[in-house]
Order: C-alpha cells, then structure tokens, then sequence
C-alpha cells in the first residue's frame, strides 16, 4: 500500500499524496541542492500549469509549464552528466512526452514580468521519477509573456 | 587567482577539508572529483544564475496564489483555447 504524506504549504493549503507520485532530484536543484523530493501538483483549473512543491518544505514551491506548451518542437539537448542524473541509458535518445517531460520554471523578472529561462527546463525521467534541472553551458534563453498571454523571446 | 598545474590523480586541498582531485583529462575537457564536507554547497558556475532565478521563482508563487498575474491567466486561456480548437481542426480535414 503506497505511503501518505501530507503537509500544509503555505502557498496551496493542505496536500495530501502518494510517496510513490514524488519526483526525486538526486542533486536536488540550483539555489536549493538539499532539495530532493518533490511533489507534482495540478490544478485542475489552471491546467497545463504544474506546482513543483517540496515534499519537506511547506513554503518553497515552483510553478512551471510543459516545454512543449511554450516552444513547441524545441529539443532538449542531454548531456552526459544529465543522463546520468536521470538514469537514462545515454545509447538511447530518450523520447520527450514519452521517457521524458521536460518543465520550464516560470519566475518574475526584475520589472514584474512573468519570465521562464528555456535553456534550464526540470527534465523528468518518466519511468523512474528522478528528475534533474539542465545548467547549460551555452547561458539563458529567457521568454517572457506579454499582456496578451503569448511568450516573446528576450533578444540578448 | 591562484594557479597550480596537476596530472591526473593528483589533489588540491581546499581550507584542509575540501579536496579536489583530477580524474580525468581529455581533449577539451577535464574530470573532477570533489570531497566537501555536507555543509559546503558545490555547483557549477553556470548553475548560479540558474539559483538566483529559481530562488526568485520561490518566493514568487508564495506571493502570486491569490491573485494569479493577469499574464498567466490569458496564457491559460490560450492554452485552453488551443486544446478546444485542435480537435475540430482535425475533423474539418
């Protein structure tokens, strides 16, 4: 019988969910690398949108979309540290939507405007439910959202 | 800075606790080994950026579960105009 954890967030009230639904950030991510277990959560009203709420800390928790639902046909480029994180066996090109989902982070900018870097989306490995953040070397592809609810690319 | 020149296997101690040590060399890149104690946050230097906009992103949603930006909200209702419409799309075909 799967493991109940509830915990009272500061930001979505009550949770209650399955250990086994977690995701598991091995290095956990940058800024919060003792963060490893992560809960999903969807609003059913604000789908695609999905809350990224730690599974030991009531007050942190990141709001992000699908890659997919941003830029649509962007790839994701893995590299061999990243394969490893995941576990994924680097001889296969693992299948977005399929082996992979990948989240794209949405934060503020300076200015208050709803921003997301696509270079560092959340990589999840679907069939183990590890998960790890993509740093790049390449630096960030930001895009911002505009008044009408479309994404923008930031020229750099 | 501080430069020192090293061969594989061999360390650099850091503060007599943090011990680096090269694993590997190869054409274009070298392999680290990092010893720190658990207290010592260890990361790439291009992550940092990537803390400073994930630590924002935080504390962001913390203040924004009210009131949802009015940004976010058109955005969701594109998405869900987009996924009504893809359906009859097809059909018209």
């Amino acid at each position: 019988m799967p493991q109940s954890c509830v915990l009272r967030s500061t930001s979505l009230g009550e949770l209650e969910w399955d250990a086994e639904s977690e995701l598991w950030f091995p290095q956990g991510l940058p800024g919060f690398e003792r963060l490893s277990r992560i809960v999903p959560i969807e609003i059913p009203a604000r789908r695609p949108l999905v809350y990224l709420h730690s599974a030991t800390d009531a007050s942190i928790c990141f709001m992000a979309l699908p890659l997919h639902s941003i830029a649509p046909g962007l790839q994701v480029e893995l590299l061999p540290d990243d394969y490893r994180a995941l576990d994924l066996d680097p001889a296969i090109e693992p299948v977005a939507g399929e082996d992979i989902l990948c989240l794209a982070l949405l934060g503020p900018t300076e200015c208050g405007v709803i921003q997301t870097n696509l270079s560092s989306p959340v990589v999840i490995n679907l069939h183990n439910h590890r998960a790890h953040q993509l740093t790049p070397e390449t630096g960030p592809d930001y895009w911002r959202l505009d008044d009408s609810g479309t994404w923008e690319a930031v020229c750099s | 800075m501080f430069v020192i020149r090293r061969r594989v296997g061999e360390r650099i101690v850091i503060a007599g606790n943090i011990e680096l040590e090269v694993l590997e060399i190869s054409k274009t890149r070298i392999k680290l080994g990092i010893c720190a104690p658990a207290a010592v946050t260890v990361t790439r230097g291009e992550a940092l950026p990537v803390a400073a906009e994930n630590r924002a992103a935080s504390a962001w949603v913390s203040t924004h579960m009210d009131h949802q930006p009015a940004q976010l909200a058109a955005l969701l209702e594109n998405l869900r105009r987009e996924s009504v419409q893809a359906p009859v799309c097809e059909a018209d075909q």
